[in-house]
């Protein structure tokens, strides 16, 4: 590794700019100076959160950063410290039982009952929404049938995989038709076909019109489900807006990247050793480092527009080009860049 | 074996709750001495007594705390152990490892025994104060010790097996307490029914010497000098410990038959229960009663307490007293049943993570809490027809002991208030296991607080046992239940109840107060459990 870059800085706290409530439309979540405290521990310092009616919003950050915190809050079940939380405008530390049919809540864990079929333990769930006759039973129908568990109807949740359970809970979550899901960590333990089918739900949704907060540490499925995220550490937001922007601002500070692969693996590194000395020192690269089954990344300076001299001078220094392409910033790389690993 | 066992104590031993434990029995054994001794010099019995009855008065309160203790403590230690392994999944785990179920029982009753011999052992220099006075001889104090030895031995085989049987941990902890407490009771007491009445001079005497009841209490007329048979204790011995091994076979049984039907386990489909209330958790609270998916335990549960209740008025031809004891057993045993299961209400739901989706929906704390009261009054109801049976049958005979009003009445106000103490535990508790033992140690804690006052004044002779129990027992909150026998044996008796009915009506308004301040406190918690 050469010219090893440095730790780059902190982007600043995105935090929405003020502006004057009448001059926007209702958003699906709004938190105004949220704060909680748990026995003189700051779990959420002044969050201020805005996500828009139809948007999948992505909360992201360490252990213990707050996720979970601001999941209960908008869900009714934590009373803030301070600060405001509303869900469609409504306030849910004043009204929270006109909260409760607006929101549909998933923690991470499953909570089910363990001597309930699944048609008991929906219309246990249904009830407890005051859905009464008729109209429970052709919801119950409906939720199965989106989230492919009719056949399962008469079976004990407790035989079901976790992955049928985790569409058990989004069917439940769904049973009053909510417009806000607040989803904690719902993929979770799923194996790879059950996320594929979780992410197809979770899209299913959102073209249903349905706000979708979801908390996770699987920063690619997020990247994949969501369109905009929240970035959280220590109770404070580090960064929230749409992905394409916070790459973009990433990109911007860390300067373009471009991953160059001179030869087939199994050479004992001898090209890629070749290809780090042959831009060491090279005006347009701020920095370099080895990324791993023979590629370089070149990081370069500010300005530099045209990387056609990475081409021509490795194709002149006699190595063997296979891959020379521009890199995007991953979800990964935005949330490392942004949080400290710190938790409350 | 070794690694279960070893797991198991270190982590039973090294618990918060167990140093607290430990310590306080220490600190019982040394407040019980410490009262004895005042209690005596208070009323100046000291000056006029020997020392030698002074050492017997203070071993006379060990010999009866000790057992207490243990059979207190000992189903709340042994419930877990299987139940628990099962509640968390990790029973097939070892099931799938190389242990053999037997060693596995056995290591879970070598460190229960253990733990539970530990706070004892802490506690016997302070028993042996009585040493100092007199009176005792070394092998009264040793054969005392081996029927603590043996009672904590059968005490702990006994919660395995209810541990290895119940597929829940409330299911273990009550058939726990059931085996570890009622059975003993009620097996002194059907001793002396059945047995004692019926083959007075010719029977076989050392029956009613197999159980503990009747062995400590040859133990203590051995100390004060109304009896010199120590010998009996030996059918004790004997019964303690071939009823240990029988019940840790069973239980290697059961397990060894789980282990082989790991394999061939699955779903099962089944049918749905029909809606009946609107509030869903009452519903579902209802489940379980009989013909509302009732499983075989709650059967079980419905059959004993039926036919315990009946078994006496039967053999006794209906008469008053028999009456009356049929109708008090139903009332302990479905108290004993609400409390674990009100204890478990809310904590297992906390525990399946299900209690955050009941307060996200549009239920409110009270509605979920008069959810759960409701269905444990549903199955208190049912848990109680046989006694009301047998008061109807009796009526018929022209029993007066039916009395049922009145015991319907105390025996509401004290399941109310044994629900109520379960709820409130439970809205706080972290694990159902936790809550059962706290829900447990209240109500019976409570009992044994009033037995030793008891204890110390008859010891030292100062007032009438009878003028205590007006006095005392009705200061004990769960003796509520208790009350239910004072109004059922008054309304038999005809005598002096209008004292009684005064005390009866002022605690139980006392207690239904105390109730419902403890089940708004239960429903504060729930409001504000995530905090």
């Amino acid at each position: 590794m050469t010219d090893t870059p440095q730790v780059p800085p902190q982007v600043p706290p995105q935090v929405p700019p003020p502006v004057a409530a009448a001059s926007l439309p209702v958003a699906a979540i709004q938190t105004i100076g949220l704060t909680k405290v748990y026995r003189g521990v700051v779990a959420l310092a002044d969050l201020d959160l805005r996500i828009e009616k139809g948007d999948a919003f992505g909360f992201i950050g360490p252990n213990g950063a707050g996720k979970s915190t601001t999941i209960k809050i908008l869900s009714t079940l934590v009373r803030p410290s301070g600060g405001r939380a509303e869900v469609c405008g409504v306030d849910v530390t004043q009204r929270p039982d006109a909260v409760k049919p607006l929101i549909g809540y998933m923690p991470d864990v499953l909570g089910i009952y363990d001597d309930m079929l699944v048609q008991e333990y929906l219309e246990f769930f249904a009830a407890a929404y005051r859905m009464r006759g008729l109209t429970r039973a052709k919801k119950i129908d409906e939720v199965l049938e989106l989230v492919d568990l009719t056949g399962k109807r008469m079976e004990p949740v407790k035989g079901l995989s976790r992955g049928m359970g985790q569409r058990l809970g989004l069917a439940r979550c769904l049973l009053h038709d909510p417009a806000v899901l607040l989803l904690d960590e719902p993929a979770a333990g799923l194996d790879p076909r059950a996320r594929i089918e979780f992410k197809e739900l979770i899209q299913e949704l959102r073209r249903q019109g349905k706000t979708i907060v979801i908390s996770s540490h699987i920063l690619s499925e997020i990247g994949e489900m969501c369109n905009t995220i929240g970035i959280i550490e220590r109770g404070k937001l580090l960064f929230s807006g749409p992905i394409t922007e916070a790459k973009r601002r990433l990109g911007q500070e860390q300067g373009r990247v471009v991953c160059v692969r001179v030869t087939e693996e199994g050479d004992d590194g001898r090209s890629t050793t070749a290809l780090l000395d042959l831009f060491r020192g090279h005006p347009d690269v701020a920095a370099q480092r080895e990324g791993g089954r023979g590629e370089v990344l070149i990081r370069l300076r500010d300005g530099v527009v045209d990387t056609s001299f990475l081409a021509r001078d490795v194709v002149r220094a006699g190595l063997h080009l296979i891959h020379l392409a521009e890199t995007e910033m991953s979800l990964e790389d935005v949330f490392m860049h942004v949080t400290k690993g710190q938790v409350a | 074996m070794r690694a279960v066992l070893e797991r198991d104590f270190l982590v039973l031993t090294s618990a918060k709750k167990y140093v607290m434990l430990r310590t306080a029995v220490v600190a019982v054994m040394a407040i019980l001495a410490v009262a004895i001794l005042l209690t005596m010099g208070v009323v100046g019995s000291i000056g006029r007594t020997s020392p030698d009855d002074i050492g017997r008065a203070v071993f006379t309160g060990f010999a009866v705390a000790f057992p207490i203790l243990v059979l207190v403590v000992g189903p709340a230690l042994g419930s877990g152990a299987i139940a628990g392994e099962r509640a968390l999944d990790t029973l097939q785990l070892v099931l799938a490892a190389p242990v053999r179920p037997g060693a596995f029982v056995l290591a879970k009753f070598l460190s229960r025994l253990g733990a539970m011999l530990i706070p004892l052992v802490g506690g016997l220099p302070i028993a042996a104060i009585c040493f100092l006075y007199g009176g005792i001889s070394v092998s009264l104090f040793v054969t005392w010790m081996g029927l603590v030895l043996a009672l904590a031995s059968i005490a702990a085989a006994s919660s395995i097996l209810a541990s290895a049987y119940s597929r829940s941990m409330s299911g273990a902890i009550t058939l726990a307490y059931f085996l570890a407490v009622v059975v003993p009771l009620l097996e002194s007491w059907l001793s002396c029914w059945l047995l004692w009445d019926v083959y007075v001079g010719s029977g076989p005497s050392w029956i009613a010497s197999h159980t503990p009841v009747v062995a400590f209490g040859t133990i203590i007329e051995a100390v004060v000098g109304r009896g010199t048979t120590r010998s009996e204790v030996w059918p004790f011995f004997v019964a303690a410990g071939l009823g240990s091994i029988v019940a840790l076979a069973l239980a290697s049984a059961r397990l060894s038959r789980e282990a082989a039907s790991l394999a061939s386990a699955g779903p099962r489909r089944g049918r749905t229960v029909r809606t009946i209330f609107r509030n869903p958790v009452l519903d579902r609270a209802t489940l379980g009663v009989p013909f509302r998916r009732a499983g075989v335990g709650a059967w079980a549960t419905w059959l004993v307490i039926g036919g315990l209740t009946w078994l006496i008025p039967l053999v006794a031809d209906f008469d008053d007293d028999a009456i009356i004891a049929g109708m008090n057993i139903a009332t302990w045993g479905t108290a004993i049943v609400l409390l674990a299961r009100s204890s478990q209400a809310i904590s297992v739901e906390r525990q399946q993570g299900s209690l955050a989706l009941l307060c996200a929906t549009r239920l409110s704390a009270g509605e979920i809490l008069r959810g759960k009261l409701l269905g444990l009054v549903v199955h208190g109801a049912v848990l109680l027809v046989p006694a009301i049976a047998l008061a109807i049958v009796g009526s018929w005979h022209g029993v007066k002991s039916a009395c049922l009003p009145a015991w319907l009445a105390s025996t509401g106000v004290a399941l109310l208030l044994f629900s109520s103490i379960g709820l409130r535990v439970s809205s706080t508790s972290a694990t159902p296991g936790r809550a059962a033992g706290m829900s447990y140690a209240i109500a019976l804690g409570s009992l044994v607080a009033h037995g030793f006052a008891l204890l110390v004044a008859g010891m030292a002779g100062a007032w009438k046992s009878e003028d205590l129990m007006a006095a005392l027992v009705t200061m004990s909150p769960p003796v509520n239940v208790t009350m239910a026998s004072v109004s059922a044996q008054h309304g038999a008796s005809g005598g002096s109840e209008r004292q009684f009915l005064a005390w009866g009506l002022f605690w139980s308004v006392a207690h239904v107060i105390l109730s419902l301040g403890l089940l708004r406190s239960a429903a504060v918690k729930i409001q504000t459990d995530d905090e």
